[in-house]
């Protein structure tokens, strides 16, 4: 055997050796890579429709509100806008906390200023869990989960 | 920040000039709870018998000539015994009672903002900014502060339906049983004086005279109440109420004799030699500023509710107002009240009952004239409120206020009795071991009578948000039955500031 196909051989044994030693890190990778793949196009989706929520909720129009989250309590919702002048919405941080089929839960800071209609100007700012599902071709919030 | 030193200051200087002012207070020779003890029972004296009246009392026959001018005030004559002593307690006792006690506007943080998870967004906690005096069952949020004061004027105008301040409450003080007892001897015929008493007030013959001692009184109560509301949690808050309180007291009385016996000898009972027809005025007129009774709030809400829900409350009433000016209960109280609120489009009501546990007495320390004990109330109150605009609600509510065992002072007509001469012996009928047979001369006057006072007040008034998260209150008090002591109206108005 001449010398270079001894160093192929060896070669390949190490390639072989190497495959069989990353064969799991790899296989292990390939869900997460998945994941990342999946989660890009459902931040977006996520980021569109709270924002749609947010200018839902500074409209003062609990009916479009309820276009965006159809189990809003619509009447409790049109009662609280009654005693509001304006309100400013900005969703922001938002992170995809998983992807399971037509479903996306999403964590997001919430901060709101409201201009009432008696009293002074205040703003709360809260982290929210958000779970979000398709509804036909668009994507609704289902719940908030906190 | 601003606004905060604004609040700081509009409730920092009022309350500094009230604290310098309630420095004279204690330099008062006269404490107010005692002015009606040592006006009635002590200070209506008779003209003194001078020498000269002595001998022309002797030259008509009477019998003794000791000096009367005592006789008809029983503090000095050191007759507690003396029904008018109970009578004038009585009076004291519950105005004392019902002027340290009289109900604080509440301060509810009428404009709260929350967070509501299910909306996603903020909401107001109630349309409404709540009641005036009532509680409502919503609590103002976690960490949530409001602060505020009430300036509240009480000027009482009637007790039991009888007008303070023009006379015609009347006490009618009995000549003291000072000596004397029926002798059948020969001289003088039937009558014999010494100095022990009989028991009846009818013998000697002119121990039957009485004074009648008009009162006219005029009492007005200032108060500014401060008050501050803290969300522990969103349920529980915790409060406190300061009161400062003013008390204005101008009283006068005007004596005179009603002579039954003494007509030829009328300088043995008169206010001016020579003047059977003299009155005697005694007049005292004073104030007292200070801190009154402290009351520490707690409430939890148990139950929510549309705009309410169930909550339970506890104030302590704790006895910092010195009750012998009239500025505190002198008393402990506890109330503990159950409160039901709801709000449904522009309407809210709430209702609450509770219970007042109360120890001490209240009613001054004057010498000789044992303290009221404060008494336990049954409590309950219930009023709505109108959500006229988002700035604008209009409250009504009733206050009732049960006061166990407090007593009533009834004016009743009583029977005061005159003897009839001469005397027919010891068993005379309608006025035995006087020797006298009487005749029957009715006045009207207070009687104490045993069981519970029923106070009943109605409330009407607005609270404005004009601007920011200030809240400006006012609203008007008037009683609804003729029962106690009354101020035809009270006036409260108030600041507000929710931080």
């Amino acid at each position: 055997m001449s010398a270079v196909t001894r160093m192929h051989r060896i070669a390949r044994v190490c390639l072989a050796l190497t495959a069989c030693v990353m064969a799991p890190a790899i296989a292990a990778a390939t869900p997460v890579a998945a994941a990342q793949a999946a989660a890009a196009p459902a931040e977006t989706t996520a980021r569109e429709t709270l924002q749609r929520y947010a200018t839902a909720l500074e409209s003062l129009d609990a009916a479009a509100v309820k276009k965006v989250q159809p189990a809003i309590a619509v009447d409790t919702l049109a009662k609280a806008f009654r005693d509001m002048k304006e309100l400013r919405v900005v969703i922001g941080e938002v992170r995809v906390l998983s992807v399971d089929g037509g479903t996306v839960r999403v964590s997001c800071s919430v901060t709101q200023t409201l201009t009432p209609k008696a009293g002074a100007r205040r703003t709360t700012a809260v982290t929210r869990v958000v779970r979000l599902r398709r509804d036909a071709d668009v994507w609704v919030i289902d719940n908030f989960e906190r | 920040m601003r606004v905060q030193r604004l609040v700081i200051r509009a409730l920092i200087v009022p309350l500094a000039g009230l604290i310098v002012a309630a420095a004279p207070a204690h330099a008062q020779r006269l404490r107010l709870a005692d002015v009606l003890p040592q006006l009635v029972l002590r200070d209506i004296i008779l003209e003194p018998v001078t020498p000269e009246l002595s001998a022309s009392l002797i030259a008509q026959g009477f019998f003794p000539i000791i000096s009367h001018e005592a006789h008809f005030s029983p503090f000095e004559a050191n007759e507690l015994t003396n029904p008018a002593v109970g009578i004038v307690r009585s009076f004291n006792g519950q105005m004392a009672t019902q002027f340290a006690t009289f109900p604080l506007g509440s301060s509810t943080g009428g404009l709260t903002y929350v967070f509501d998870d299910t909306l996603g967004t903020l909401r107001r906690g109630s349309s409404s900014f709540g009641p005036m005096f009532g509680e409502r069952a919503l609590t103002i949020g976690r960490r949530k502060l409001s602060v505020g004061f009430n300036y509240q004027r009480s000027s009482f105008d009637t007790f039991e339906g009888q007008d303070l301040g023009n006379g015609s409450i009347k006490f009618y003080l009995r000549h003291q049983d000072c000596c004397g007892i029926y002798s059948p001897g020969p001289v003088p015929p039937g009558i014999r004086v010494d100095d022990v008493p009989n028991g009846t007030r009818l013998n000697p013959p002119f121990e039957s005279d009485l004074v009648e001692a008009a009162l006219s009184l005029k009492a007005t109560t200032h108060t500014t109440a401060v008050f501050a509301n803290y969300g522990l949690t969103d349920r529980w808050d915790i409060g406190l109420a300061l009161p400062f309180v003013h008390v204005t007291l101008d009283a006068s009385v005007t004596a005179r004799v009603i002579r039954f016996l003494t007509a030829p000898a009328p300088d043995l009972h008169t206010f001016e030699a020579g003047n059977p027809d003299a009155t005697r005025t005694v007049a005292y007129s004073g104030h007292a500023t200070g801190i009154g009774d402290i009351v520490l709030r707690t409430k939890y809400r148990v139950l929510r509710g549309a705009g309410g829900g169930l909550a339970a409350a506890v104030d302590l009433r704790i006895p910092t107002g010195d009750e012998r000016d009239l500025l505190g209960a002198g008393g402990t109280q506890a109330k503990f009240l159950v409160i039901a609120s709801s709000e449904r489009g522009w309407l809210a009501q709430h209702v609450n009952f509770g219970y007042t546990a109360a120890s001490g007495t209240t009613g001054g320390t004057f010498p000789g004239l044992v303290g009221t004990p404060l008494p336990d109330e049954i409590n309950y109150s219930g009023g709505v409120e109108l959500i006229a605009h988002p700035r604008i609600t209009v409250v009504g509510d009733v206050i009732g206020r049960t006061l166990r065992d407090a007593g009533r002072l009834r004016m009743v007509s009583k029977d005061f009795f005159v003897p009839r001469l001469p005397p027919v012996g010891p068993q005379a009928p309608g006025c035995e071991g006087s020797g006298f047979e009487c005749t029957a001369v009715a006045f009207d006057e207070f009687d104490p009578q045993p069981g519970n006072l029923n106070l009943l007040l109605g409330t009407a008034g607005v609270k404005i948000n004009p601007f920011g998260n200030w809240l400006v209150s006012a609203s008007v008090m008037a009683p609804l039955t003729d029962a106690g002591l009354r101020s035809r109206v009270t006036t409260v108005v108030g600041v507000d500031y929710a931080f």
